[in-house]
């Protein structure tokens, strides 16, 4: 009896120890050195998004933190060699934090040497990774420099870089830097002011924006932005690499429209493909437009690939003076957007606001959809971009036509009775349009 | 009659223990030489397979130490752009440019000492330019030679373990007679100097 009692619990402490080693090894982050407690969001944000770097490209991003006095470069190479990596062709990165010596290094594999070179390394940990310790953000610069790694494996990917598979070993390519946690930077936030206009239009003002971001100017007091997003600014993280990586991403984003609403608010909006193309948000404050980063930053999320989504909950709570621009979505559960299916419509025409430069009071229509099928297309021979001036004729004409005066012109006019509309294309060219309302 | 008779069978008994005894010696003998010669084979396959390995490390090294030797255009543009009046550093570092890797152990010790020592001297001097220290230019080949000189030091602990298996292989019995009679000679160890990873005081 005795016999099978240990035998059961020599049983138990097999399969124990067993369980035990399974969930270590599939531990990404080793917080040895106990820096990153109360991130437990970031951490699962942070396995996800590595899951996903070795389901794609099957590279396994590690994470140590340590407090020791050994040398980096010998520790992350002995470290490396034990690391039991899901890779199957040799693609291992591992990244020690020793907070002892404010110091850190990225070890990398043999068959990763030719993508992630020691300079590129060295760059991406002082210019994308470092600024976040600075400000203590220890989590989030590990986060950040995940999505870098990530992106020069896309790179790669595409540029057909990798080399054929080879077993996981280090011979120390890599670099070290100055982890310089807590050291806040006084030059991180400078730049010279950008002041906004009260001419200036929400274009002019993205216009602004971007070239701020090309100077790599960080000043969180820009005049450009809203208070809110002054005080955002000024406790959020920026760096060289977040903002040639927005100037980069938005420039490939051509068919962009604002949208208005008459309590002046605006967004900057483009059709859903590309889905990397996030809208950009704008408000009337002091008399003049200004960027609602704070806004977006609270309900625009992006996932691996960069699309973007709304957070709903936030959306919820953040979103209602942007909500009129985005009338002609839906939102799946994750929030990601897609278009409604329209129902069949009397004209089949969307109509957006516009207004004429220094008459922001009177938002005016342009045409921004128009159904294939639809009568305002086939009958009526409206236009994409058409902006809409006057409506009827003699004396019924009404000239200087609000989007709502338009909307209940077309809606009430009787069937059998003759429409007129004056439009400018968008060459400015005048066109009178008419056809029989049915 | 009888007498004769156990003569004879006595003789016939030592004649039968004779030729028994006889096959089994040669068993056990030939027994003894084949586990020989099997155990001299293993020792000596052994032997190439770590002899193999140490010059497998010893070629990372030498790759390692090109790497290094490589950057030293980049680092003789980047004193001429920056210090162009640090005239005895620039004639050490051409002086370097032209170095062929040595073939043997206490050469390459030589080499990488001096490699190091222009390379510590570089980022000594890089202190007093401030604009060349916070170039990103300056930056890069920091990374680089900082990386080359990880990978040599790396490489350099993995050589000095495959020779201390290979020398300490060569010392028992019977690999030491394999050794010498296929003339596998004792590996030197790749040794680091004490100072190469101290900061070198200079003035400037």
């Amino acid at each position: 009896m005795g016999k099978i009692y240990t035998f059961l619990i020599t049983l138990f402490l097999v399969f124990s120890f067993s369980a035990c080693s399974s969930n270590d090894d599939e531990k990404q982050i080793y917080d040895e050195a106990n820096i990153l407690a109360g991130n437990e969001k970031l951490f699962k944000q942070y396995n996800d998004f590595n899951n996903a770097l070795l389901q794609d490209y099957d590279i396994d991003f590690r994470v140590i933190t340590i407090a020791s006095q050994d040398d980096i470069n010998l520790f992350a190479n002995k470290r490396f060699s034990k690391l039991n990596s899901k890779s199957k062709t040799g693609k291992t990165i591992l990244l020690v934090i020793n907070s002892a010596q404010d110091t850190t290094r990225l070890e990398v594999s043999m068959a990763l040497e030719p993508i992630y070179t020691d300079a590129f390394v060295s760059y991406i940990e002082r210019v994308g990774m470092v600024p976040y310790f600075r400000d203590n953000k220890v989590a989030d610069g590990i986060y950040m420099m995940s999505e870098l790694i990530r992106d020069r494996a896309t790179e790669a990917y595409q540029g057909k870089e990798f080399m054929p598979p080879m077993s996981n070993k280090s011979i120390g390519a890599g670099a070290k830097t100055k982890a310089n946690i807590g050291q806040v930077d006084a030059s991180a936030k400078a730049g010279a002011n950008v002041l906004a206009s009260s001419k200036d239009t929400p274009k002019d003002v993205l216009k602004k924006y971007f070239a701020a971001l090309k100077k790599h100017n960080k000043n969180p007091n820009l005049d450009i932005y809203t208070k809110d997003t002054q005080k955002f600014f000024s406790k959020w993280t920026v760096t060289d690499i977040n903002q040639n990586h927005e100037v980069e991403l938005t420039s490939r984003c051509k068919k962009g429209k604002f949208y208005y609403t008459k309590d002046g608010y605006a967004v900057w909006l483009h059709p859903l493909n590309p889905r990397t193309c996030a809208p950009y948000f704008f408000k009337v404050e002091d008399g003049a437009w200004k960027l609602d980063i704070a806004t977006m930053a609270k309900v625009i999320r992006f996932n691996k690939d960069m699309a973007w989504h709304f957070d709903m909950k936030e959306k919820s709570a953040y979103m209602q003076n942007y909500e009129f621009s985005f009338n002609h979505y839906n939102f799946d559960k994750n929030g990601y957007p897609y278009y409604k299916k329209r129902k069949k419509l009397r004209w089949g025409f969307t109509c957006s606001p516009w207004y004429k430069p220094g008459e922001k009071e009177k938002l005016r229509c342009m045409i921004t959809w128009l159904d294939e099928k639809g009568r305002a297309k086939n009958d009526l021979g409206l236009k994409i971009y058409d902006r809409v001036m006057s409506v009827g004729r003699g004396s019924l004409k009404q000239e200087d036509i609000t989007q709502d005066d338009f909307m209940l012109y077309m809606k009430n006019t009787p069937a059998g009775d003759e429409i007129y509309i004056n439009v400018l294309d968008k060459n400015d060219k005048p066109r009178e349009l008419s056809t029989v309302a049915k | 009659m009888s007498e004769k008779k156990f003569d004879y069978d006595v003789y016939n008994e030592k004649k039968t223990s004779q030729n028994t005894s006889l096959p089994i010696a040669k068993i056990v003998g030939g027994l003894v030489f084949v586990i020989l010669i099997f155990i001299s084979i293993s020792s000596y396959n052994s032997l190439v397979t770590k002899d193999e390995q140490v010059s497998e490390a010893y070629s990372q090294i030498e790759s390692n130490m090109q790497r290094k030797l490589d950057l030293l255009p980049n680092l003789v543009k980047v004193v001429k752009a920056y210090a162009a009046h640090e005239s005895e550093l620039l004639t050490k570092i051409t002086k370097l440019r032209s170095s062929r890797l040595p073939s043997n152990v206490k050469d390459m010790q030589e080499l990488n000492k001096n490699l190091n020592l222009a390379t510590m001297r570089f980022f000594a001097v890089a202190e007093n330019y401030p604009n060349l220290k916070s170039s990103e230019q300056f930056l890069q080949l920091q990374s680089q030679i900082e990386g080359a000189e990880n990978r040599i030091n790396i490489t350099r602990m993995q050589y000095n373990a495959s020779v201390k298996e290979l020398n300490a292989q060569r010392r028992v019995f019977p690999s030491n007679i394999v050794a010498s009679l296929a003339k596998i000679e004792a590996r030197d160890y790749f040794k680091a100097e004490k100072k190469a990873h101290e900061k070198i005081e200079l003035d400037l």
